[in-house]
């Protein structure tokens, strides 16, 4: 009867529905399904979220910039900064003359220049070990028996010299001359007859020793002439530099302290709005604010800006006189007699670095006629100086400098390093397996090269820093291998270092994706090239390989998004030195550190406070390298899916 | 004797072995760059696990956190090299000996037991938020939702994600979790992004942060590690035959039981390769745990010093990855050259121990389910 009730009302074939509310199902699945989609909708919005966090944090920074770089300009900083970039210049050149400079001396007078360390070594021995033994010589009155005494003295000198052994007297001395390899017979008799002269004489130097320095340099004829012009040439323009900084950055810390007590004041002041009933309260903030305006101190243009105007009048004659005498000097160093060959390559390599300095000097001559402290800074000229600015420069008492460009040509260089030597192999190594190798052969290859993946980036830049920077330095140095551009390196941590490491973890990446790539090519492909008579490797490079063109393209491309935002191995291996690397000594500049985008953020997150222009400086480099690798990855997709298609 | 029939080699099969000389080159200087690496760290790394004495294994690199690594010369020359504890005591034990030459090395001494807890804290914490998010949204993908635009969006936006640096998302986590993340709390911070009242107790909710911490290095990590589960899983729940499905349904089943008695099942194996993968991409990283989860003056293990659940989840943790970049800074020294091979050894082999086992997963799962 129930039975037939139920079926009479139709209950039965209804629905089971659940409480519906806003077009969603609220029954079981309908629960189960939203919980399910809810969270595949996190995905996305994780990546908008990512999106908008990073763009939050970083955009503030530009408007901060401008305001630190208006700062910059109103103090007059921007033209110190014109001054020293200058300064720089020189400096670097300096370095590379000196080097010169140096290198020739030791080749020429190597022996008399060793004698000085050696004599100071017998000079240290003699005051440690034979002081009572002098001190009785000489109040000896004069006799025979001195006569005597001096006899003994100076075997007890030879004596004590002697004990110290040969190899341990090179040490001493490659510490102070690196390049020493061995000491002569002849400079040893030489030191220790001054040893003698030394002791004989009531711990006198000889004039002789003191004299060697000056004499080598007279020797040096031209070059020491020509050293002693360019070592003078950049006297003035320092000068000038430290005054304008001098004056400059007091009128820079004024400048932001008054910003800073202007914001807390403002801030006072709203505060002081919502309590305006409170009477106690508004008289706190009163009296603070109160506290705070005195220590604003308005800028006076005539104290504070014009003598920069007559500093920056005085630059000009500066600059060109540093040039002149700049110039002075390398046209005497052609002149001058250089017999080895690295003060050669040195000498030209510095003349061609002295073309740029030239016209370093006359670019900044141009911005500093031009410069005026009052010109305002645009939001334009502060995404340039962000985005084209040749330094980065964070954590001193002077203006802070964020400029993307060493960073940015840093990472971009040892990713090309990296995909140069990473792209060849992982191919070669994906057609090989694919098509070459027999089936066993690949059973076991294909899984060995994938597990380098797994390989945790931390171990592999340790191991970098263990083993492979010395096997690469020591490499260098090899004299046969020395035909290699670039060779010796400079740097122990450098481009190449990364390139190779990074290369390493990006093979497995590209092979696995190539290897994909070269797999779906359609059998019939190979078959139909086989059966008109082609040859295995004329399939493979002539029909295989363009077929899965787009997929290996893409495979590239992926692997080189990995490199580039690797961190780990960077941030170890790359020496951290926030310079562009010199690209006109040409292969030379993958022998340099450099800094990366990724390191520069690991390296200063700490101890930012969220907010400060530093921390937002970080997330613009954060959302540059977000961006790269978002297009990166969006081309990848796109070319993998129009094949499929 | 030759074979007079034998053809000589025309200049094209000459090229075409050169060639495969080439190619074959390219594979294997690959393989002997990995067996370098792998070889020259077990062969350097090794020795430190084991000891030539009684218990021959190295009990104080694995039960001990890394110290400050003393070492110094006594008044005859002898060099000795201890942890500071034992330094210690043995100044108490030879007041007889004269120390020269004291210096101190951070976190080269002791063991790695602190780092080893630590990393096995994060990476449970993080793939326990990852798969709870990964798993559900590869069944909403594979099960519920339709080829629609919305849905290749999110597969677009799954990918995209992959490829994101993982410096990218430390920074993001570091931003989010360690900064702006809600808290409740008696005492609001000032740097608060935000904070009120939390209903009607006296507590607040104050967005703060959860500072340098073990739940924001874990939420960062599991972040990172979506787009690798939700792939994998949502590949080893669509590889489960149509059939299954549609016989379940035949039968009367809703979507949910067809899922739950059906489906996945058969998936589970998958979903536990995908997630040993998951494990294996987490271990290793480091950019995201040294700026949101570690500290390097922390020398506690995690349940020293903490009250309640909370606090737990929100101190600072070492790790081993960072461990071994706060080893790094100092690659010319002899003295830390063991704990240097020693933890990278140890790493290693915990993550490859991880990558392997994925591998046979992989192919038990390949030989066993045949559709």
């Amino acid at each position: 009867m129930n039975r037939k009730s139920d079926l009479a009302d139709g209950a039965c074939f209804k629905r089971k529905r659940g409480f519906r509310l806003m077009g969603l199902n609220f029954n079981a699945d309908g629960i189960v399904r939203g919980f399910f989609g809810g969270n595949a909708y996190l995905a996305i919005l994780f990546l908008l979220f990512i999106c908008i966090f990073l763009f939050k944090s970083a955009i503030g920074f530009i408007p901060g910039f401008r305001t630190e770089l208006s700062e910059a300009r109103i103090s007059g900083i921007e033209a110190a900064n014109h001054m020293n970039y200058q300064l720089v210049g020189y400096d670097a050149l300096y370095t590379k003359v000196n080097q010169a400079f140096i290198n020739e001396k030791r080749a020429k007078f190597g022996n008399l220049a060793t004698l000085v360390p050696i004599y100071e070594e017998f000079e240290s021995i003699i005051d440690d070990e034979l002081e009572d033994k002098v001190d009785e010589y000489t109040e000896m009155d004069d006799s025979e028996e001195k006569q005597a005494a001096a006899i003994k003295l100076t075997t007890l000198v030879t004596k004590a010299c002697g004990e110290v052994s040969t190899e341990e007297l090179l040490k001493t001395i490659q510490s102070r001359l690196p390049q020493t390899t061995e000491i002569s017979d002849n400079t040893y008799q030489k030191a220790l007859q001054y040893a003698h002269k030394y002791a004989l004489n009531d711990y006198e130097t000889p004039d002789e020793i003191n004299e060697i320095p000056a004499l080598i340099n007279d020797q040096m004829g031209a070059f020491n002439k020509a050293m002693d012009l360019i070592k003078t040439s950049d006297d003035e323009l320092r000068e000038i530099y430290q005054e304008i900084e001098k004056i400059a950055t007091k009128t820079n810390i004024t400048i932001s302290d008054n910003r800073k007590n202007l914001a807390s004041i403002t801030s006072l002041k709203d505060e002081l709005k919502d309590n305006a009933n409170d009477s106690q309260v508004a008289q706190a903030i009163q009296t603070r604010i109160k506290e705070l305006e005195p220590n604003i101190i308005e800028i006076d243009p005539a104290k504070n800006i014009l003598p920069i105007y007559e500093i920056i009048a005085k630059h000009d004659p500066a600059a060109d006189n540093m040039v002149n005498q700049f110039q002075k000097g390398i046209n005497l160093l052609e002149t001058a007699e250089i017999t080895t060959e690295k003060s050669t390559i040195l000498i030209h390599e510095s003349s061609r670095l002295f073309q740029e300095l030239k016209e370093i000097v006359t670019e900044r001559k141009s911005l500093l006629a031009e410069w005026k402290h009052d010109k305002p800074v645009t939001m334009w000229n502060s995404i340039t100086a962000f985005f084209f600015g040749s330094d980065w420069k964070t954590g001193s008492d002077r203006q802070s400098l964020y400029g993307l460009m060493p960073l940015f040509s840093g990472s971009l260089l040892i990713s090309l390093v990296a995909m140069a030597i990473a792209v060849p192999l992982a191919i070669g190594a994906a057609i090989y397996v694919n098509q070459f190798a027999n089936k066993r052969e690949s059973r076991i290859l294909k899984p060995s090269i994938e597990f380098i993946q797994t390989i945790p980036s931390v171990v592999l830049g340790l191991f970098g820093v263990l083993v492979v920077a010395g096997l690469l330095q020591g490499m260098s140095e090899v004299s046969w291998l020395s035909w290699i551009p670039g060779f010796p390196i400079q740097d122990r941590l450098n481009v190449l270092l990364a390139g190779i490491l990074l290369a390493f973890m990006a093979c497995p990446t590209i092979f696995t994706l190539a290897e994909d790539a070269l797999n779906n090519v359609p059998k019939a492909y190979s078959e139909a090239s086989l059966a008109m008579g082609a040859n295995k490797l004329q399939t493979v490079l002539k029909i295989i390989v363009p077929a899965s063109l787009s997929g290996i393209i893409a495979a590239v491309m992926l692997g080189f998004g990995r490199v580039i935002g690797e961190t780990m191995v960077v941030l170890l291996v790359a020496g951290n030195k926030a310079r562009i690397p010199d690209l006109s000594q040409g292969v030379g500049a993958l022998g340099e550190s450099v800094h990366t985008m990724t390191g520069i953020i690991a390296q200063e997150y700490g101890e930012l406070e969220p907010g400060v222009l530093h921390w937002k400086a970080l997330f613009m480099v954060g959302l540059v390298l977000f961006l790269i690798s978002l297009s990166i990855n969006s081309i990848c997709q796109r070319v993998i899916s129009r094949k499929t298609s | 004797m030759d074979n007079p029939f034998q053809k000589q080699l025309g200049w094209k099969q000459k090229k075409e072995s050169i060639y495969l000389w080439v190619f074959r080159l390219c594979t294997y200087t690959i393989i002997a760059a990995a067996l370098f690496i792998f070889s020259d760290i077990f062969i350097k790394g090794v020795p430190t696990f084991f000891k030539s004495e009684a218990p021959y294994v190295n009990t104080e690199f694995f039960t001990e956190s890394p110290q400050i690594l003393s070492v110094w010369h006594d008044q005859n020359g002898q060099e000795y090299s201890m942890s500071q504890k034992n330094y210690e005591q043995w100044v108490v034990a030879h007041p007889e000996k004269e120390i020269v030459d004291l210096h101190n090395l951070t976190a080269s001494g002791g063991g790695i037991l602190g780092p080893l807890v630590g990393t096995a804290l994060l990476v449970f914490i993080c793939m326990v938020i990852a798969l709870f998010i990964g798993v559900s949204a590869a069944i909403y993908l594979s099960e519920y939702c339709g080829k629609g635009k919305l849905m290749s969006t999110i597969r677009l936006s799954i990918l995209n994600l992959a490829g994101v640096p993982s410096i990218v998302f430390a920074l993001f986590g570091l931003g989010v979790f360690c900064w702006l993340a809600p808290v409740i709390t008696d005492v609001p911070k000032d740097s608060a992004a935000f904070f009120c009242r939390w209903f009607w107790t006296n507590s607040y909710l104050s967005f703060q942060g959860w500072g340098t911490s073990l739940l924001a290095g874990s939420c960062t990590l599991a972040i990172m590690v979506l787009p690798v589960i939700i792939t994998a899983c949502e590949e080893s729940l669509r590889a489960v035959p149509k059939g299954f499905r549609e016989a379940s349904f035949a039968l009367g089943a809703t979507q949910w039981q067809t899922i739950r008695k059906s489906v996945l099942p058969f998936a589970v194996p998958g979903i536990l390769t995908a997630s040993v993968l998951g494990i294996t991409r987490v271990a290793g990283e480091t950019a995201p745990i040294m700026l949101t989860a570690t500290m390097t003056e922390k020398s506690n293990l995690p349940w020293e010093q903490v009250e309640g659940p909370w606090s737990f989840l929100t101190q600072s943790v070492q790790a081993l990855p960072f461990h071994i970049y706060t080893l790094a800074k100092f690659p010319e020294s002899e003295h830390v050259k063991p704990m240097q091979y020693g933890s990278i050894a140890a790493f290693l082999i915990l993550v490859m121990s991880f990558a392997l086992l994925s591998v046979i997963l992989r192919n038990r799962l390949r030989n066993k389910l045949k559709w």
